[in-house]
């Protein structure tokens, strides 16, 4: 290449890398800006909010947390959703990573194909698909407004995925470890516990970042089945911070309450879940 | 593969997946076929009522009703807007992470993927405020159209109703498509892009003709993903829009929120029961589609 | 490994056991247990105010044991909704006294008549109106109020040189001088489809209709497709198009207008008696309460809507057992009693459906809601409260659509008249 030619090129080149970095710039600004203005608008008072949307605080009214927490009862909330998220992970675990085992290693293959199919079919539905009827036999079944009929619907939900995900993994096992430790005489259930859920560790982590994430921030559900006493942060949240009061100042320091915990956890884990999400992606 | 089978393969075959059948037919399947045979009733659960099978009498009432159309026209905007908007501006973010190796990529990818942890309700409020009347974006416009009354406007006509839903939805999700592409992306042999460097291809060239047919697979398992959930989107619509995701005059609804009000709200379950097994319906054959589509343009991928 | 395996077992166990939480209280013996289904959120006045009228009723009837449960806005629908569908009926409830809130009710069979239980001559005439069939009164109301009223800021209006508008004209003719002064000209809700059906179209209503119209149509003695509610939707049109009412406020939720308002950016508000407790006490000296200036071709000068409050019933399964009926009465008597109301009017800031003796220090905004619903020319019924179901989702999205202009009155009446007759 010519001399200008070799200049061409270097001079796009650092066009292409400055029009990238603004680029990826202003994608952050625009992806912080609204979070940014949220966490500080939420230390105004309201009077502060409404006379101008850009003034920082005059001084921090941590206040509004804690009138937000009382009023809107977010700790009861923040308890039930932990406590939902919690069950639904370690039900879901559980029976999950049992079925993945069946299906991936253990024998009835044909058996096995079908019911995978018939369960793989749940990952297209959602929550609303579901809700009306599910709603009914709740409601005759006494279990709404209980803790109960969320978690075992929360578990039901994320089974679908997590053992399309388990069986995946597992089946990427060697068999040769299995036949070895039948040889030693090893029985199917010492066979799973002491053998293959070690190993599956890494799978069971991403179904566990994915099905706690869902659960947490689930809404409809947890709207539509539970009362003031059972609900979690995201009803909880929409019942406080709805659009038919005027009082800023609780809706910001409600939001905030919600955010921050994730943003907490996200940062300091931020490595394993977006490993974990994408690991699952890249499978399928 | 044949494994040694053990005598009692049976009795722990069902016990290891009883658990998750069980779930999943009393909490998934039954409801849906239960719903299915709702939809075909007139049942609405009122103490006293008898029920009555009135076949696709409540199906036909949908099909009348315009709020119906409404909705799917809403649901078809925002799978356009995922299809053409979260996976191509993902897909070409995670390129140019890719290629130019811009620093700070870690701390980059983690702020895009943010919005997808926090919980779709928090920011459906978090936007409405946003853009509302007290919120930094109408503080904006102010400042630059020198209007200090400036509000948003674009509830108030059909046309222009859905676009903050679409603006919401690209900050959530593309994030999520390009860290998915990224990572597919860094499997890839860079020397085969050397290789067509060497040759004189431009950077456009190489993602047109390399890049995007050796990702097509991820690519159209990701269209998927997307115009599933684009057809279940109901938390953050039903806090954004107006009128408890309704919009004024129904110009937001969308096919779930239109099944809620018709449910939840008006107590009509047979009715809603309809609705939703029409949104099933749909997303089946959206992925039928998809997956079809999909396999044409890439024969070579095995199922 | 055992040992984790323990360890979860003894989680799993925590777990459930917190996940049946739930709290029962004990019927003992010789103790009459009445079950109360109350409306309310206990964090707010209204809660405490139920508290403090039930903890009174204890003290005073030790033989009776209360368990009440309150739920607020949609769960109270849907927890109706649940014990409606399971059978297990609440003894007393809280409850809407006509229309769609009260439908379920009626539809279960449970509701009766509650004049047997009070003394109508302890309550304010216009508060003891019947809604069934044969005048039978559903629930005893708690309180009345005003469902329209213009509020003025009064600052803004003498700061402007402008005066308190009599006609239409006069409204209209206020628009330009306040737009050009930076000020909105009236805060209203109008993105919450029903505001504008309760708070304004109905006194339209009554402006051209009079008090005898709601019922006539419910009746089907009168139409939509009607001269009086094609001009009260011409009327609502109108206002768009002269400005009375700026564009955006179709747009306006409820939260916003009463910000726009308290925070002197708009000369009116239009909303309903309620909304007054959102004014702190500064505010409030400085605003104006009237009636929508005379509109063209208006019969009823003057008029405004109103109504009942909702209040508590004893319900059918209650009479059936005589010690439980005993007490349910002496419960209904007292919550819908002086006590009551005077707790209700003094902390709550309702307006006492009761002829309280005596005087009371109203929460402020009462006594101006009082004096605004005494003096009014005549006060009509509420569209929603006589009518339901689909007729009135169809004139609250057709009151939006007005509002856009993508409708017109006849359009809208037609389809309201249409859905009347299904």
């Amino acid at each position: 290449m010519s001399l200008s030619g070799i200049k061409k090129k270097s001079i796009k080149a650092f066009v292409g890398k400055i029009s990238t970095y603004a680029l990826f710039l202003s994608y952050t600004i625009l992806t912080i800006y609204p979070l940014f203005w949220l966490a500080y608008s939420s230390l105004k008072t309201n009077h502060a909010i409404q006379k101008n949307a850009f003034s920082l605080p005059e001084i921090p009214q941590f206040i509004n947390y804690i009138e937000a927490w009382e009023i809107g009862r977010l700790g009861l909330s923040f308890f039930n959703s932990m406590i939902y998220t919690v069950t639904s992970v370690v039900f879901v675990l559980l029976s999950a990573m049992m079925a993945s085992y069946a299906f991936a290693k253990m024998p009835f293959k044909r058996v096995s194909k079908y019911i995978y199919i018939f369960i793989g079919f749940g990952i297209l539905i959602s929550t609303h698909s579901v809700i009306i009827p599910l709603f009914i036999m709740l409601l005759k079944m006494g279990l709404t407004n209980t803790r109960l009929g969320i978690i075992l619907t929360y578990t039901a939900v994320s089974l679908p995925l997590a053992i399309f995900l388990g069986t995946e993994y597992i089946k990427g096992l060697p068999d040769s470890l299995i036949e070895s430790a039948f040889i030693d005489g090893a029985g199917n259930i010492r066979m799973f516990l002491s053998i293959i859920l070690p190993m599956t560790v890494p799978v069971m982590v991403t179904i566990g970042i994915m099905t706690g994430l869902a659960s947490w921030n689930e809404f409809l559900l947890g709207f539509i089945i539970s009362g003031p006493a059972t609900r979690g942060l995201p009803p909880a949240l929409v019942a406080f911070a709805n659009p038919r009061t005027p009082n800023f100042h609780l809706q910001f320091a409600g939001l905030m309450i919600s955010i921050l915990p994730i943003v907490v956890t996200y940062s300091i884990f931020n490595r394993r879940i977006t490993r974990g999400v994408v690991a699952g992606a890249i499978k399928g | 593969m044949s494994l040694q089978r053990n005598k009692n393969d049976i009795p722990v075959y069902i016990l290891m997946v009883a658990p998750v059948l069980l779930f999943y037919i009393i909490i998934v399947a039954g409801p849906i076929l239960f719903s299915l045979g709702l939809g075909f009733t007139n049942y609405d659960f009122k103490p006293n009522q008898k029920a009555e099978f009135v076949w696709f009498d409540q199906y036909e009432k949908m099909f009348a009703d315009s709020k119906f159309w409404t909705g799917l026209k809403n649901n078809l905007f925002i799978v356009a807007v995922s299809l053409f908007g979260q996976i191509p501006f993902g897909l070409v973010m995670a390129y140019l992470l890719y290629r130019k190796r811009v620093n700070f990529a870690n701390f980059f990818q983690a702020m895009v993927f943010l919005p997808q942890v926090i919980s779709t309700v928090v920011v459906g409020i978090l936007w409405r405020n946003f853009f509302g009347i007290r919120g930094a974006a109408t503080g904006l416009m102010r400042l630059l159209t020198d209007n200090p009354k400036f509000v948003f406007k674009w509830f108030l006509s059909p046309h222009t109703a859905m676009i903050p839903v679409g603006i919401a939805l690209l900050w959530v999700y593309t994030g999520y498509f390009m860290l998915v592409f990224l990572a597919n992306l860094q499997k890839f042999d860079p020397g085969i892009i050397e290789a067509a460097q060497i040759d004189g291809a431009t950077e456009t060239q190489i993602f047109r003709k390399i890049i995007v047919p050796a990702l097509a697979g991820v690519i159209v398992i990701n269209s998927i993903l997307a115009i599933s959930g684009s057809l279940k989107g109901f938390d953050l619509i039903f806090v954004l829009a107006p009128n408890d995701g309704q919009g004024i005059a129904n110009a937001n609804l969308v096919l779930p929120t239109y099944m809620y009000h018709y449910a939840f709200r008006a107590n009509k379950y047979a009715f809603g029961s309809a609705i939703s097994t029409t949104i099933v319906f749909i997303s089946v054959a959206f992925i039928g589609i998809a997956s079809f589509v999909g396999k044409r343009l890439n024969p070579m991928r095995e199922d | 490994m055992k040992k984790i395996m323990s360890i979860l077992v003894v989680m799993l166990f925590v777990l459930t056991n917190s996940v049946f939480a739930g709290a029962q209280t004990e019927a003992t013996e010789e103790k009459v247990v009445l079950n109360v289904f109350n409306y309310g959120d206990l964090t707010t006045p209204e809660g405490q105010a139920w508290l403090t009228i039930k903890d009174e009723f204890l003290k005073q009837n030790p033989d009776i044991v209360i368990e009440d449960d309150s739920q607020y806005d949609e769960t109270y629908h849907q927890k109706l909704q649940a014990l409606l569908a399971a059978g297990t009926v609440p003894d007393i409830l809280y409850a809407w006294q006509s229309g769609d809130r009260l439908q379920p009710l009626l539809d279960a069979g449970i509701a009766i008549d509650q004049r047997p239980f009070i003394n109508q001559d302890d309550y304010f005439a216009n508060s003891m109106t019947g809604f069934g069939p044969n005048g039978e009164m559903w629930t005893v109301p708690i309180g009345v109020g005003a469902h329209h009223v213009m509020y003025v800021n009064t600052e803004i209006l003498n700061e402007l040189g402008l005066s308190i508008p009599e006609t239409y004209e006069d409204l209209k003719g206020q628009v330009d001088t306040i737009n050009n002064a930076g000020y909105t000209t009236i805060a209203m809700a109008n993105a919450d489809t029903w505001v504008m059906g309760t708070c304004l179209f109905s006194t339209f209503l009554g402006r051209y209709g009079g008090a005898e119209w709601i019922t006539d149509v419910y009746k089907g003695k009168a139409k939509f497709t009607g001269d009086v509610a094609v001009n009260a939707l011409k009327m609502v049109r109108q206002l768009y198009v002269d400005k009375v009412l700026p564009e955006e406020s179709v747009l306006t939720d409820y939260g916003t207008s009463l910000s726009m308002f308290i925070n002197d950016e708009a000369v009116y508000m239009i909303d309903g008696g309620w909304r007054a407790g959102g004014f702190d006490a500064d505010f409030a000296s400085k605003v104006g309460w009237i009636a929508f200036p005379a509109i063209p071709g208006e019969k009823y000068a003057g008029s405004i809507n109103g109504g009942v409050t909702p209040g508590y019933a004893i319900t059918k399964p209650a009479t059936e057992d005589p010690a439980k009926f005993e007490a349910a009465k002496k419960l209904l008597s007292f919550i819908s009693g002086e006590y009551a109301h005077r707790v209700r009017a003094e902390t709550q800031g309702v307006l006492p459906s009761y002829k309280i003796s005596g005087s009371i220090v109203y929460k402020e905004g009462t006594e101006a809601q009082g004096e605004f619903l005494n003096n009014a020319a005549l006060v009509t019924l509420t569209m929603d409260n006589m009518i339901t179901g689909d007729p009135v989702t169809i004139t609250n999205t057709g009151l939006q659509e007005l509002g856009l202009g993508t409708k017109t009155a006849e359009e809208v009446a037609a389809e309201i008249e249409a859905a009347m007759m299904r």
